[in-house]
């Protein structure tokens, strides 16, 4: 009695909602899959960029940098060749801003394989008189392939430091 | 003092063609300018010691 079939028509009906259930999870699946994969660009070129540098005085000023291009994508990334510079500019006191010089960088790489990264250095030095500068911003920008990726720095410049410095010592006395 | 600076945010979109030959003419012209012996369209004197030679 319990080996007993339910009832035909429930039967049937329950294997109809089995399938459209299947079917839909295929689907669902299918089109989060579709998505997930144009959304993340898996296999578009991608690259990561970043500048670290320093910047001091010593009579003149002076500026180092050392920039890098990571390819985070799945795919190989071709370096356009003389397309990729770093912009160097000066801002002065006044909020002025004045390009003092434009690096040609990556010159020596032609591609990027997945998970690699390509370096480059640049230094240069700004003779006297600098008192009027305030900041300096340095600007990579790397094209390829129809795409260009740029970041940008912005460093704040510190002038060297008076030889006499106007402290304010308190002493417990004055308290 | 030195002060050190690090950035890695990145910006991506279409390449524009106008900033890239801007870019190139003017990396052109500065060259040609330190070789003449011109002083910088900034005013400021720039000494460069590994630039890269076209």
């Amino acid at each position: 009695m319990l080996d007993a079939p339910l009832h035909p028509v429930a039967t049937f009906w329950l294997g109809v909602f089995d399938e459209i259930i299947k079917f839909a999870a295929v689907v669902i699946g299918g089109v989060w899959a579709l998505w997930n994969f144009r959304k993340s660009r898996t296999y578009q070129q991608k690259l990561e960029l970043e500048i670290v540098g320093t910047v001091f005085i010593k009579n003149d000023l002076y500026g180092d940098v050392l920039v890098t291009a990571k390819n985070i994508g799945a795919s190989r990334h071709l370096v356009q060749k003389a397309a990729s510079f770093i912009e160097a500019s000066v801002i002065l006191d006044d909020l002025s801003e004045h390009v003092v010089e434009l690096f040609q960088v990556f010159t020596n790489d032609t591609s990027i394989e997945p998970g690699e990264s390509i370096t480059d250095t640049k230094y240069w030095s700004i003779a006297q008189p600098i008192a009027n500068i305030v900041w300096l911003r340095l600007t990579l920008r790397v094209t390829s392939n129809g795409v260009e990726w740029e970041s940008s720095s912005l460093v704040r410049v510190v002038q060297q430091p008076n030889t006499t410095h106007d402290l304010n010592v308190t002493s417990e006395e004055d308290i | 003092m030195a002060i050190t600076f690090r950035s890695n945010g990145t910006t991506s979109r279409p390449e524009d063609k106008k900033l890239t030959q801007d870019l190139e003419r003017r990396f052109k012209e500065q060259e040609d300018a330190k070789l003449a012996g011109r002083p910088s369209p900034s005013g400021f004197k720039i000494r460069t010691a590994n630039q890269q030679q076209p």
